[in-house]
């Protein structure tokens, strides 16, 4: 493994860890401000709400939102392309995080009973977390099992690098072998026979009796004919009446 | 494959120590 792979695996890891820490600060911040009504103010202006944020919690929403931001951003960069639909998950850890939130202070408010707004509110957000989850768990899955090169190239593809190859077009007119076949890589394939090729005493039922010959001469002159078969079927071939 | 189930392992090992730290440093900072 070398150096900038070691230096992306690392980038990725710190980056999603990252990201759960951000979403993990931003969803506390929330609960904090949700136990005093669900909304606060800071600074001196005249204030419209009646509660002061709680200590740092300002900061630290802000912060999380944009460090998150950055966390996300280093692991897109350094995340292999396997990985991407991983990222696509941040949207769903946040908004089903938040909608947690808002389903609990909704059943279980400060000011006790039940909150519809904080109910709405986790609904919609519960929504828009967990229903891209209908596109992303598929996509995760495909990435686990794993869809790159150096996986499908270990497994041999059936007949990918199969030749089956023809010494050269034999006329099946007189012969007495099947034509040769030289398979080069497994699997074999085996030709289906011919189907009743005519044999070397039975010429062509054209008539052409020079066109046998020829092709009887030249079968024998490359050694597919030994002499006494070629001068069988060369008698055949002028015995055989012919029909004109 | 044992190494990309390894790799698969530190990111959810480091996602579970992020929400560890935020819980860790949220804490720490509003106390």
């Amino acid at each position: 493994m070398s150096v900038r792979s070691i230096l992306r695996w690392a980038g990725s890891i710190i980056g999603i860890g990252g990201v759960a820490l951000c979403i993990t600060i931003v969803s506390q911040g929330m609960r904090s401000v949700e136990k005093i009504g669900g909304a606060c103010q800071s600074g001196a202006q005249s204030s419209v709400t009646a509660h002061a944020c709680p200590a740092a919690v300002p900061g630290l929403l802000t912060g999380g939102i944009f460090a998150g931001l950055a966390f996300l951003a280093l692991f897109v960069v350094c995340v292999g392309e396997r990985g991407r639909p991983v990222v696509l998950l941040a949207w769903p850890a946040l908004f089903l995080t938040l909608g947690w939130n808002f389903l609990d202070s909704g059943l279980h408010p400060a000011t006790g009973g039940t909150s519809v707004g904080f109910l709405v509110c986790a609904v919609t957000f519960i929504a828009m977390g967990g229903l891209p989850l209908l596109y992303i768990i598929p996509q995760l899955f495909q990435a686990l099992r794993g869809r790159d090169d150096s996986t499908s190239t270990s497994t041999p593809r059936p007949f990918a690098s199969t030749r089956v190859q023809f010494s050269q077009p034999t006329p099946w007119s007189g012969m007495t072998t099947p034509p040769t076949m030289t398979p080069t890589a497994w699997p074999v394939v085996t030709p289906a026979p011919p189907t009743a090729p005519p044999a070397a005493s039975s010429p062509s039922a054209t008539g052409d009796v020079a066109a046998d010959l020829e092709r009887l001469a030249s079968l024998h002159a490359r050694g597919e004919l030994s002499d006494t078969e070629y001068d069988e079927a060369k008698r055949k071939t002028l015995e055989t009446p012919r029909s004109t | 494959m044992s190494t990309r189930l390894f790799l698969i392992s530190l990111h959810i090992a480091a996602i579970l120590a992020g929400i560890y730290g935020g819980f860790q440093i949220f804490d720490a900072v509003t106390r």
